[in-house]
Formats: C-alpha cells, sequence, structure tokens
C-alpha cells in the first residue's frame, strides 16, 4: 500500500520536475509574462493623469451686443474649471472654424434676443458646439456644458437678487430694524410724555410716525420669516421656531403686531380728542415692544444673493482607512491580473503541447493515470505562478508602496486561492484546445475579458446584469475585490469572492481532468 | 556481430502448413514475383508462435491475438490478426507501410480497442490494463515522444518517474541504458539539439528503463547507423536472453534475421509467419544451390533434374546453374559426384542463401500483393 503510493507520488513528480526544468529553460518567457504586463501597467500608473484636460471655449456674442469682444475679463471669471476663456468674438464661421481645427474644444454662443426671451418668461436657450468622437469625452463636455450653463444662470441670478435687495446689504435688516426700534422708543416715550401733557394731537403725530416704522419693521422681519422658512420648509424642519432666529422671529413678530393693535387703539380715539388712563400703559408697552424688537433686530439678517442663490457647498470627507494614489490603488487589480494572466499562459499550451509532441500516446501506455498527470502539472505550475506571485507582491508592496493592511497571511491565501482558480482556467484552455495557436487566442481573450469585465478599469456596475455574467466567470473578478478588501481597506475579503475562487478552482480542474482523460482514452 | 538465431532451435509452427498453403507453391525462386490482382485474399494465418523459439521453459502466452480485427469509420485497419507469443520470444513484424504493424501494436497497448475479436496480454485486456500490469510493459512510439526542452538524462529522469522509479532506483538504471544507446556522452545535451538518430536512442533508453517483462518497439532502429543497429540487436538478444518478451517492427527487413519468429503483414492481414530460414525456403520454394561447371550440357541438365530431392533446375547461363532442392547440405556431395560421373568438373558449388529483401518480396508476391508498390515502402 505505501508502496503503491510513493510510486504515485513519484509519479507525479515526473510532471512537477519537468514542468519546472521546461520553464526554468525559458527565462525570456518569464520575464516576458511578468515585466512585460508589469512595466505596461505601471507606466500607466505613473503616467494616468486624473484631472479633466483644459477646455479652451469661445464665446460668440450676438452681432448687436454692446460688449467689446477684447473686454474678455467680463466673463473670465464666469467659466468654472475645466472650461477656460479663450476668446470672445461676433465672429460665429471663425469660431467654428478653430473648432474643427481642434485649436479650441468648444463654441458657447449667447442668444441674440436672450433678455427679450427672459423678459417673457421663457428660458433663453446657450448654444454649445465641440468636436468629438469619442463618446465617453462627448458625455463628458455635454455635463461639463450644463454645468457651465448652471454656474451663468447662478450669476444672473445673483445679480438679479442684488438689484432687487434695495442696497444690496446683506445686514441690511438687521441694521435697520435697530434703528427702527430706536425711533418707535424714542416716538413711544414721546407719546407718553404728550399723553401726560393731554396734548392729543402731538399724540397723534406720535402714532403716525409709529405706525411708519412699525410698518416698516414688519416688513423687514417677514422678508426674513419668507426666507428662512422656506430654507426650513426644503430642510423639513418641524421645530423651526424653536431655533434662535426662530425665536427671534416670533417676539419681533408677536411685538410689531402688539405695536400695531395698540396704535389702532390709540389712533381713533386721539382723533376724537379722547384722553384715557390706559393710553399711557399703551405707550409704555410700545416702549417696551420697541426694546424686543431691538434686541431680535441681530437675528433677522436676510441671506445674501450669493447665499441665497446658492445656499449650501459641499464639504466631503472620505471615511476610509487610506486615501490611495493611482499606483496605490491599481496595486490589487494589477496583481490579481498579472497572476491570472501567469497561470493562465502558462497552463493554457501544457496539455495541448503533450497532445501535439504526441507524448500522449506514451502516456496511454505509462502506468500514469490522468489526475497524476493533471496533478503533476497542477502542483508545478502553483509553486511557479505561486513563486511570481510572492516576486510582483513584493516589488509592490517594498518598491512600489502598495499597501497590504489585512496582513501578509490573508494576503497569501486570497492569492493561492486566486492562482489555483486561475491554473484552472488555463487547464480548461488546454483541454479545449487543439493547437498552440487556438490556446494563445483563448489566453489573449482571456486577459482582455479580464480587462474590460474584471472590474480593472470599469466598476462592474457599469455593467449591464446580463453582460456581469462574463465578469462571474473570470477569476479575476473575484481576486481583484478580494485582494482590495485586503490591501486597500484593511478587511476580510467577503466570504463569495473566495468561495467563487474555490468553485472555479475545484470545477474546471475536474472537468479539465476528466476531458483529458477521455483525450487519452480516445486514441 | 549478431547471432543468427539457430533454425536448430524451432521447428515451423504448426500452421506452417497453412502458411505454404496460404502462399501457393509457385514462388519464383529468382523473384520473378507473379502475383496478380486477380488472386482473391487469402485466408487468415495464424501466427502461433512456439515455446522453443524463446527457450523460455514453460511456454507462458504473453500475447494473444484471436480473430482481431480493427476498424476506423468505415476503413478496417487490421482484419482477423490471429497471433500468440510465448514469454521470451523475440518477434519481428514486418510489412510495407501502412500495413497495419503500428496499429497492431496499438491494439497490444491498450491504445485502440478491437473492432472485433479479443486480445490478450499477460492475461488481461489491454485497454484495461492494471497500474502493475503497465509497469511490466515498455513502448517505444515511432515518433520522438520525448521533450526537446530537457536534457537526455532529465527526459530519462522524467520516464523513470513516470514509471514510479524513485531518484534512488532509477540511478543504476539510468546509467546502464545511457551506456547501451551510446548517449553518455550527450546526457547533458537537449534532446532538441542531438540528431534524429540520437533521439530515437534516447527514446529506446526510456523505453528499457524500467525493465519491463514486455517491450513493444515501433521502429526502433529506424534513423540509426548500422554499427548502432547491430549492437541494439544484440541488446535486444541480450535482454531476450533474461527473459523478456519483445515485439520489434522493423522497416529494415533485413533485421528479421535477428528475430526468432517474423511475422510479415500486407494490408492489415498476416501473410506469412514463421523463423526466417524457414520463410527463406518458403520463398524459394526449398534450398538453392549454384554451380558452375564450364562443360555444362543439356544431358547433364537432364541428369541433374531426375535426382531424387531436386524440385527445379534452372540454367542461368552458359555454364551456371541453379537447383531448387529439398535440403541442400544433404545433396550437395551427391550432385559432385554425379557431375564428375557425367565427366565433368563442378569448379564451383554453394548454397544460395535468399536475402531477406528477396524473401519478403517473393513472399509477398505470392500472397497476391502488387511488388511495385511495396518496394518504395521498404529497404
Amino acid at each position: 500500500m505505501l508502496n503503491r503510493l510513493a510510486r504515485g507520488l513519484v509519479r507525479k513528480t515526473a510532471f512537477i520536475g519537468k514542468e519546472f526544468t521546461e520553464v526554468r529553460r525559458q527565462p525570456r518567457l518569464l520575464l516576458s509574462l511578468v515585466l512585460g504586463p508589469f512595466l505596461i501597467l505601471f507606466l500607466f500608473g505613473i503616467g494616468y493623469s486624473s484631472s479633466p484636460q483644459e477646455i479652451r471655449t469661445v464665446v460668440v456674442l450676438p452681432p448687436d451686443s454692446q460688449i467689446s469682444t477684447e473686454d474678455t475679463a467680463r466673463y473670465s471669471d464666469a467659466f468654472a474649471a475645466p472650461f477656460v476663456l479663450d476668446s470672445l468674438t461676433k465672429d460665429p464661421d471663425q469660431a467654428r472654424a478653430r473648432l474643427a481645427r481642434h485649436e479650441i474644444g468648444m463654441v458657447v454662443y449667447f442668444p441674440a434676443d436672450a433678455y427679450n426671451t427672459i423678459a417673457q418668461g421663457e428660458r433663453a436657450v446657450l448654444q454649445t458646439n465641440y468636436n468629438e468622437i469619442n463618446p465617453l469625452q462627448a458625455q463628458w463636455l455635454n455635463y461639463y456644458a450644463y454645468v457651465q450653463t448652471n454656474e451663468l444662470n447662478k450669476r444672473v441670478l445673483v445679480e438679479a437678487l442684488r438689484q432687487a435687495d434695495r442696497g444690496g446689504q446683506s445686514g441690511r435688516v438687521a441694521t435697520e430694524n435697530k434703528q427702527l426700534a430706536g425711533t418707535i422708543g424714542a416716538e413711544a416715550t414721546g407719546l407718553r410724555g404728550d399723553l401726560a401733557a393731554g396734548n392729543a394731537g402731538a399724540a397723534l403725530e406720535h402714532v403716525t410716525a409709529l405706525r411708519r416704522a412699525n410698518n416698516r419693521a414688519q416688513e423687514n422681519i417677514l422678508a426674513s420669516a419668507q426666507t428662512l422658512g422656506g430654507v426650513a420648509l426644503f430642510l423639513g424642519l418641524q421645530n423651526a421656531q424653536g431655533t434662535p432666529q426662530g425665536q427671534a422671529l416670533t417676539q419681533s413678530q408677536e411685538a410689531v403686531a402688539r405695536i400695531s393693535d395698540n396704535l389702532d387703539q390709540l389712533e381713533p380715539a386721539l382723533r376724537a380728542g379722547q384722553l384715557r388712563p390706559e393710553q399711557t400703559r399703551m405707550a409704555e408697552q410700545i416702549g417696551q415692544d420697541a426694546a424686543t424688537i431691538e434686541r431680535s433686530a441681530d437675528q433677522l439678517k436676510l441671506i445674501p444673493p450669493e447665499i441665497a442663490v446658492s445656499p449650501f457647498e459641499s464639504q466631503s470627507q472620505n471615511i476610509a482607512p487610506i486615501t490611495p494614489d493611482f499606483v496605490e490603488f491599481y496595486a490589487p487589480a494589477v496583481i490579481a491580473l498579472l497572476i491570472q494572466h501567469i497561470a493562465v499562459t502558462l497552463t493554457a499550451l501544457t496539455l495541448v503541447r503533450e497532445r501535439l509532441l504526441n507524448s500522449v500516446e506514451l502516456f496511454r501506455v505509462t502506468p500514469t493515470s490522468s489526475i497524476e498527470i493533471t496533478g503533476g502539472k497542477y502542483i508545478a505550475y502553483f509553486l511557479l505562478t505561486a513563486l511570481l506571485g510572492a516576486f510582483l507582491a513584493a516589488v509592490m508592496h517594498l518598491g512600489l508602496g502598495a499597501h497590504i493592511l489585512a496582513g501578509y497571511s490573508l494576503f497569501a491565501a486570497a492569492v493561492a486561492l486566486l492562482v489555483v482558480a486561475s491554473l484552472s482556467f488555463g487547464f480548461f484552455i488546454s483541454a479545449i484546445s487543439n493547437s498552440e495557436s487556438q490556446a494563445v487566442q483563448l489566453s489573449m481573450l482571456v486577459l482582455l475579458a479580464s480587462v474590460f469585465f474584471g472590474g480593472f478599469f470599469l466598476g462592474l456596475e457599469s455593467l449591464l446584469p446580463y453582460v456581469r455574467v462574463v465578469s462571474y466567470s473570470l477569476p479575476v473578478t473575484y481576486g481583484i475585490r478580494a485582494l482590495q478588501a485586503i490591501m486597500l481597506r484593511g478587511e476580510d475579503p467577503a466570504p463569495y469572492t473566495l468561495l467563487a475562487l474555490g468553485g472555479i478552482a475545484f470545477g474546471l480542474f475536474v472537468v479539465s481532468t476528466l476531458l483529458f482523460r477521455r483525450q487519452l482514452l480516445r486514441g | 556481430m549478431a547471432q543468427r538465431p539457430d533454425s536448430s532451435q524451432g521447428e515451423p509452427a504448426p500452421v506452417a502448413a497453412a502458411s505454404g498453403g496460404a502462399l501457393g507453391s509457385s514462388g519464383n525462386i529468382l523473384g520473378a514475383a507473379t502475383g496478380t490482382a486477380e488472386r482473391p485474399a487469402p485466408p487468415p494465418i495464424a501466427a502461433e508462435v512456439p515455446a522453443a523459439v524463446s527457450g523460455v521453459p514453460g511456454g507462458e502466452t504473453v500475447v494473444l491475438m484471436e480473430g482481431v480485427s480493427k476498424s476506423f469509420g468505415e476503413a478496417t485497419v487490421v482484419k482477423d490478426l490471429q497471433l500468440q507469443v510465448p514469454r521470451g520470444g523475440l518477434i519481428g513484424l514486418i510489412g510495407p507501410s501502412g500495413c497495419g504493424k503500428t496499429t497492431t501494436i496499438r491494439l497490444l497497448l491498450g491504445v485502440y480497442e478491437p473492432s472485433a475479436g479479443e486480445v490478450r496480454v499477460f492475461g488481461e485486456l489491454p485497454y484495461r490494463f492494471r497500474r502493475e500490469t503497465r509497469e511490466r510493459i515498455g513502448y517505444l512510439p515511432q515518433q520522438f515522444v520525448l521533450y526537446p526542452t530537457l536534457t537526455v538524462e532529465e527526459n530519462l529522469n522524467f520516464a523513470a518517474a513516470a514509471y514510479g522509479l524513485g531518484p534512488f532506483k532509477r540511478r543504476a538504471a539510468k546509467r546502464e541504458v545511457l551506456e547501451l544507446v551510446g548517449l553518455t556522452p550527450h546526457r547533458k545535451t537537449l534532446a532538441g539539439k542531438i540528431s534524429g538518430g540520437m533521439q530515437r536512442r534516447l527514446g529506446l533508453a526510456a523505453t528499457l528503463l524500467h525493465q519491463p517483462d514486455l517491450i513493444f518497439l515501433d521502429e526502433p532502429t529506424a534513423g540509426i547507423d548500422p554499427i548502432l543497429r547491430e549492437e541494439l540487436w544484440n541488446e535486444f538478444r541480450r535482454l531476450q536472453a533474461a527473459g523478456r518478451t519483445q515485439i520489434v517492427t522493423t522497416q529494415y527487413v533485413a533485421e528479421a534475421e535477428y528475430c526468432d519468429w517474423v511475422i510479415l503483414m500486407d494490408s492489415g492481414q498476416i501473410v506469412a509467419a514463421g523463423p526466417p530460414d524457414a520463410l527463406r525456403q518458403e520463398a524459394a520454394g526449398g534450398d538453392l544451390v549454384d554451380m558452375c561447371i564450364p562443360e555444362l550440357d543439356r544431358p547433364l541438365l537432364v541428369t541433374l533434374r531426375g535426382l531424387a530431392g531436386v524440385r527445379e533446375v534452372r540454367r542461368l547461363s552458359d555454364d551456371d546453374v541453379r537447383l531448387v532442392v529439398d535440403d541442400a547440405a544433404e545433396i550437395i556431395p551427391q550432385l559432385i559426384g554425379v557431375v564428375q560421373e557425367a565427366g565433368a568438373q563442378v569448379q564451383q558449388i554453394e548454397e544460395r542463401r535468399l536475402s531477406f529483401n528477396e524473401v519478403f518480396v517473393a513472399l509477398l508476391g505470392r500472397a497476391g500483393r502488387d511488388i511495385s508498390e511495396v518496394r518504395g515502402s521498404v529497404e
């Protein structure tokens, strides 16, 4: 029994030794397999710029515009990145010709009758032209144009609000209400004196002045209440009144309402020449309310036009454990892709080469079974690919500073699973190929599919569900996800990634061995 | 020199009569083929090699084929083969290209399953060989199937390991086979860098490495120089002496001389089988005796033709005559006496041994094979 086991092991070593030696004899193959793709991806990583390219823009003004085409300063700050104002012109043909020659990236046409159109309550169309065949770039340009148009709209709105803001100072309401509160207080004191002196006519003049000041204060409070109320409504605030601004508004509103009531009672009586003791108490109350208006005035600022137009600004914070640069971010994907590529390329040729060398005829006669052949080869290629993978990871980690946050053991386990899954994939290709060129072609297709569908550049979310079937059949898809979790997030990989890699490894190995066995038996 | 098999060791197989019947009696001893396409196909010939040829007592049957045919689609490649080989036999399978030699070997190895009939090797069905049985078999395929990117020694290591021989067990065997095939100086050379003949020798070394009991050699001497060929045949004889059974195909017809038993195949069938000398006699219709008699005349020819044991007399020139006799050794003294009695002198007399090429062509011709087709496919 032991002897049989030992002989079985020896038979496997035939293939382990042979494969090792054959690969060792081809140093250029190893170099091209490892260094080739590594250098390409490394160059891409360090050479790729994520910032969008500058889009030089020419603005075509209407022929009857009063704006000089030399007056670029008027619009230059209205263009947000990536747009840069190149020039102003009134010659649309010249602008289009420059666009056709790719001298500029975009032309913006201001509509001739924009003012009239807007004045009639309609939108004016801001026409843009670009010259782009790349659909992705065309989408970006469309999006940028939309953002730029919004930016222009905002600027127009700010200007309109400034003009509408009588004075145009954001703190006007508070200042004015303080002044008005002072006026009301002073008039209330005067009213009290005239009431005490029994001078109804003079008291009536105070009442008139009080009403004027109170009405103005009431307008200011209402304007402030409306803008803050709108924001509260948008934010869904239930108890906006509980905020300091809300309380100030309420108190101010109550104060001006009481003043108004008191004045309503005082005015007809004084006009009728009636002087009563409670009128003095009313004047005192008006004085107290004036004090309330003054105290609350600081909370009643009007929202400045820039804030009213853009009430929110974003301030984001990344809670990921690290913020990798491009080389660091692509490191897990590069390692996964290269490991899969090496494993598939090495194994894709192995069985088909045996068939072409006719060694299969010898295997049919020797006591070596198909599982010993594929198993021996599997062990050899596992060791080879794992060694190369370790070398690659060491270069990425120690040389390029790629992170391995979750630790080496988890990393090694995930890489080992990726290697076995990729080897099985390669064996499967080898088992179904009839020639070396067919195996090479299939390996290249796998590489291509991995780049497009494996989540290397494009997230799987960008693919339609039925296309994701291709992604989910590739070991690299799971490898990238698992290694990204381990290297960049410091987390355990999702269990499904490891299970899928194990499943591919086992399933395709069994299928490949059965296919090879059939080829051995067929003769 | 290689030892010729001692024809006294083995008698023609019991089926020899059938062989004779198949060949008919009209074979031309001078090689003038008389076969015609119209001749009906010969009935199957059973090649039952007697145990005596191997010199192995007991006569255990190692290989047995009974009514075996193999077809690929519509084409039948071998038909109704009957073969029985005892342990220790050195059997030569000879025939033109495409005659079914390699298919026969593949049937015996279990690479192919027979379409009809039964094949047994070591008592087992080859396509269901147990692993232990496979370990007893060595096979040298016709093509070089080892690895050009491995050295000679690495290829041998691979072959040894494939048969379960560990590193220590294989060391002596490796040295021995490298010596045998003369590749010791090249053991560190890549197999892809050695000549075709050396690759053949490497293949042979790999076949013999695990010391198999039954060895199938498909064209083992193809592409090998004559001196080494002879050495290899010596080695085959040595292996035979050690009790190994060998079935060898060859395109060198002359190598049939080295075999105990020769099986001549054509169009997927056995057309003749027997020890080389028996086949030679069968091809010639008896032993041949060439005489040179300066005073040769018609009355002397009539006298010679009338002697007992003389089957045929043909005048080759004014002075030369060839006789087909039952037994050359027995009749030569009698022939000298008869010539002298007739007042003439025998200037030269010798037994004429047909080359195996001549035997081969004659036998195929008798079997109805178009000889012009055969000539290009054998040496």
